[in-house]
């Protein structure tokens, strides 16, 4: 029951983010990125360079579902010194998902966000 | 309770999606892509003939063209009034004076890995041929250096061995995105060198293109085009060499439309002397603006990419002009002397064919004009070595080394030509009620220059009870 409990809110989650607006989130995903992901993930890094065709669009579902949070929970932004996790809200961590989805290495537009 | 339905359906959706993902074609076919050889171990004989193509070789034999005497012609031994000439400019980053990367070679539209095309087929030549472009949903490919420090076409995904084993097993036949990757991005932009190939077929509506609307037949490109062994139909009225000698493409034979497609009499009998595309594709470019002149003479400098390029003129929703053709073209082939219009410009690529020819039908072409520089003392036309130019602008200095490379013609000395080309518009066929109606053609007003094509006057003029009767 649980199980199926979490399945619909999986569901009614993925949906929302998919019912959105697609242009509005464009923009401020490539800011987002920019500001929150590039600034640790740029050319050379010593964290890896990552940018939205660095993966594929599965690879990206699944590093949001099951590795983002894990991975990052201790990072701190090299300016402020906050963590990054209290940087960003869920709802902007789903605007860079679509983001970096949109722009996968298998997308139409391949984004390297530079 | 819309919005739950919507929502459920939308993240059922996504489920499936992801799903479907994972049971590609060639999934269980192989375990690591490790380039064209891992095709190779079953599709040999796919590649051998995929060598001999056009498409590989960039020359093939040219019965089209009236002048070739006999000789293999393509875009590796002949020139344009676009790019020019891939001689010197294969393939190599350009940057600008920022670093920013601003050119990578006429390799860009060739489906190998960066080696030129050879003569000869061995392992290595196969090895270089990229299935992928025209196989494989989204790959996508970039310029990198090898070790040895020669540049090479390479998967973006080159470094993540997961998504290039996902991407390159996503095999199928060529869907319209993929010989698009190409098509519609020739000639420097989107759309820039055909104007009928834009990248909006991918996803077009009917009024857009009645053959290939996703919504309506939602034909690809090689419905029309598939040959056998990698050979494909079709060279245009513009292009030099082509795949099967001896074959045309068009829309009145048998097993497409006919010649008597319509239920009105009147129209049936044009279609002996005005070919189909003349009446059914209006206008062309109605997405993304065309490239209508290109004057290699002036040096544009654009700040924003800091790149120089000639001047372009872009038009949008271009009418199509309408010329004779019989099948055969006249080309200007480098190092023969500049073959001069009646009036005063050179033909790049000219369609053959005149009223009194019954061969001929007039088609409808885009007509794209230039400006080259032609050799003083030679008369030859002198392509330009862009990747010299795009980064530099220094304009003389590339005409002058593409002089050395093509005619070993040290510090030559030129003069600037106005040039035309025909290039035939075949593609964006729009419904029935769009067509050309009688008045586009028989009023003064129309399309049609009827003197200029060879006729006394309007036909109808000469009719019975015709408006020019005193
Ligand atoms: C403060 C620096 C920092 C910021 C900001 C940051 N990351 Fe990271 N990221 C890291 C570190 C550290 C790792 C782990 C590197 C390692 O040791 O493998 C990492 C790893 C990753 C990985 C690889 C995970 C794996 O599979 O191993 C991805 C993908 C990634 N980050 C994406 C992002 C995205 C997307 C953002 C923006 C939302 C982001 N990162 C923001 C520091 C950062
Ligand atoms: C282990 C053998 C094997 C390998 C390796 C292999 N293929 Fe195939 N391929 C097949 C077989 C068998 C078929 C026919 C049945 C099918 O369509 O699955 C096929 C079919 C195809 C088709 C026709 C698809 C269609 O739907 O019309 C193409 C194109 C193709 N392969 C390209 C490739 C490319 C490109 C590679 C390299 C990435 C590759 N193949 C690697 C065995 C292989
Ligand atoms: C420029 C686009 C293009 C490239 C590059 C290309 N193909 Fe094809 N391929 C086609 C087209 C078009 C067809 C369908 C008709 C035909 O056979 O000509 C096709 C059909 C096929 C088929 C199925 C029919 C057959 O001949 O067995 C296979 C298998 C195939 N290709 C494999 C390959 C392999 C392997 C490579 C790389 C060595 C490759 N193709 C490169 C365009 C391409
Ligand atoms: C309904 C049939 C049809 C479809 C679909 C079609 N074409 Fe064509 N294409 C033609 C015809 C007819 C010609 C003219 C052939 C000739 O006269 O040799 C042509 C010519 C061409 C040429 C030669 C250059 C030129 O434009 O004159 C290219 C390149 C081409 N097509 C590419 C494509 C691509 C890419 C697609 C898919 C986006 C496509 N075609 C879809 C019918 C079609
Ligand atoms: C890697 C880039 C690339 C891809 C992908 C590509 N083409 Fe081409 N195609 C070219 C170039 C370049 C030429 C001109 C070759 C020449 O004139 O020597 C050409 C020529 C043609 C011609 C004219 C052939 C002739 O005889 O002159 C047709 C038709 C055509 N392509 C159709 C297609 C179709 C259909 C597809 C998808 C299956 C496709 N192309 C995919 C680059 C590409
Ligand atoms: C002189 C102009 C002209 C030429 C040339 C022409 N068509 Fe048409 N075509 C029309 C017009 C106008 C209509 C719309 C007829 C109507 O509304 O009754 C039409 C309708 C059609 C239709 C829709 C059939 C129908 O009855 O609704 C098809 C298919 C068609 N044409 C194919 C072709 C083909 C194939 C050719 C070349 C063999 C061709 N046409 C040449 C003007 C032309
Ligand atoms: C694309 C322009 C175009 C359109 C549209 C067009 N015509 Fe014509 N028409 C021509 C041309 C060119 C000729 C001369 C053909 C020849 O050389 O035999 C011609 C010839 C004729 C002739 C004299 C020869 C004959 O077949 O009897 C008549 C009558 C005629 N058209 C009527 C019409 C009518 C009626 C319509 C509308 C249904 C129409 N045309 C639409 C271009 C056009």
């Amino acid at each position: 029951m649980r199980a199926v409990k979490l399945m619909i809110t999986v569901l009614v989650l993925s949906g929302m983010f998919w019912v959105g607006e697609a242009s509005a989130y464009q923009k401020s995903g490539k800011d987002l990125y920019k500001a929150n992901c590039r600034v640790c993930h740029g050319v050379d890094s010593k964290f890896g360079e990552y940018s939205p065709m660095t993966y594929i669009q599965d690879q990206w579902k699944k590093f949001f579902k099951v590795k983002f949070a894990l991975t990052h929970q201790g990072v701190v932004m090299p300016e402020s010194g906050k963590p990054l996790m209290e940087t960003l809200t869920p709802e902007q961590i789903k605007v860079i998902e679509k983001y970096c989805i949109d722009g996968a290495a298998d997308s139409e537009h391949p984004q390297t966000c530079s | 309770m819309k919005y739950l339905v919507i929502t459920i359906f939308a993240g059922f959706a996504l489920m499936m999606g992801m799903a479907s993902a994972q049971e590609y074609s060639h999934q269980n076919y192989f375990e690591n892509y490790e380039g064209t050889k891992t095709c190779l171990e079953c599709h040999q004989e796919a590649a051998e003939n995929f060598f001999h193509s056009q498409h590989y070789q960039w020359k093939g034999e040219a019965p089209g063209i009236v002048n070739s005497r006999g000789r293999k012609l393509g875009k590796i031994n002949t020139f344009n009034d676009f790019c020019t000439s891939p001689t010197g400019n294969w393939i190599g980053q350009v940057k600008n004076s920022r670093g920013d990367v601003v050119s990578k070679g006429c390799s860009t539209c060739h489906a190998g890995l960066g080696k030129q095309p050879a003569e000869k087929m061995d392992r290595e030549q196969l090895e270089n041929i990229d299935c992928l472009i025209c196989h494989a949903s989204g790959y996508r490919r970039d310029l990198y250096k090898q070790e040895k420090g020669d540049w090479e076409w390479r998967p973006i995904l080159w470094k993540n061995r997961e998504g290039l084993n996902s991407v390159s097993k996503r095999i199928s036949a060529p869907t319209r995105a993929m010989c698009l990757r190409c098509h519609s991005a020739s000639g420097g932009g989107p759309n820039y060198k055909r104007g009928d190939l834009e990248y909006k077929l991918v996803e077009a509506e009917k009024s857009y293109d009645v053959h290939m609307a996703s919504d309506g037949r939602n034909m690809q490109c090689v419905s029309c085009h598939a040959g056998e062994n990698h050979r494909v139909k079709g060279r245009g009225t513009d292009l030099a060499g082509t795949d099967i000698p001896g074959h045309s493409l068009s829309c009145s034979t048998s097993e497409c439309h006919g010649e008597s497609p319509h239920k009105v009499k009147v129209l049936n009998r044009h279609t002996s002397r005005v070919n189909c595309t003349v009446c059914h594709i209006p206008s062309f470019a109605r997405t993304d603006p065309t490239d209508m002149v290109r004057d290699w003479s002036q040096t544009v400098y654009n700040a924003e990419t800091d790149k120089y390029s000639a001047k372009i003129t872009l038009e949008k929703d271009v009418k199509p002009v309408f010329a004779w053709y019989n099948g055969r073209t006249k080309a200007q082939l480098p190092g023969e002397p500049a073959y001069r219009l009646p009036d005063g410009t050179v033909g790049i690529m000219i369609p053959q064919g005149s009223r009194r020819d019954p061969k001929s039908k007039l088609f409808a072409f885009k007509l794209h004009r230039g400006r080259l520089p032609l050799l003083t003392g030679r008369n030859w036309i002198i392509p330009i070595t862009v990747e010299h130019f795009f980064s530099n602008g220094e304009l003389d200095e590339s005409v002058r080394l593409a002089a050395r490379t093509i005619y070993g013609v040290n510090d030559a000395k030129f003069t600037w030509v106005d040039t035309k080309r025909y290039m035939g518009i075949f593609h964006g066929v729009q419904p029935a009620a769009n067509s050309l109606r009688c008045l586009d053609c028989h009023s003064p007003s129309g399309r049609i220059d009827w003197k200029g094509l060879g006729y006394a006057g309007d036909p109808l003029d000469n009719l019975p009870g015709s408006r020019s009767r005193k």
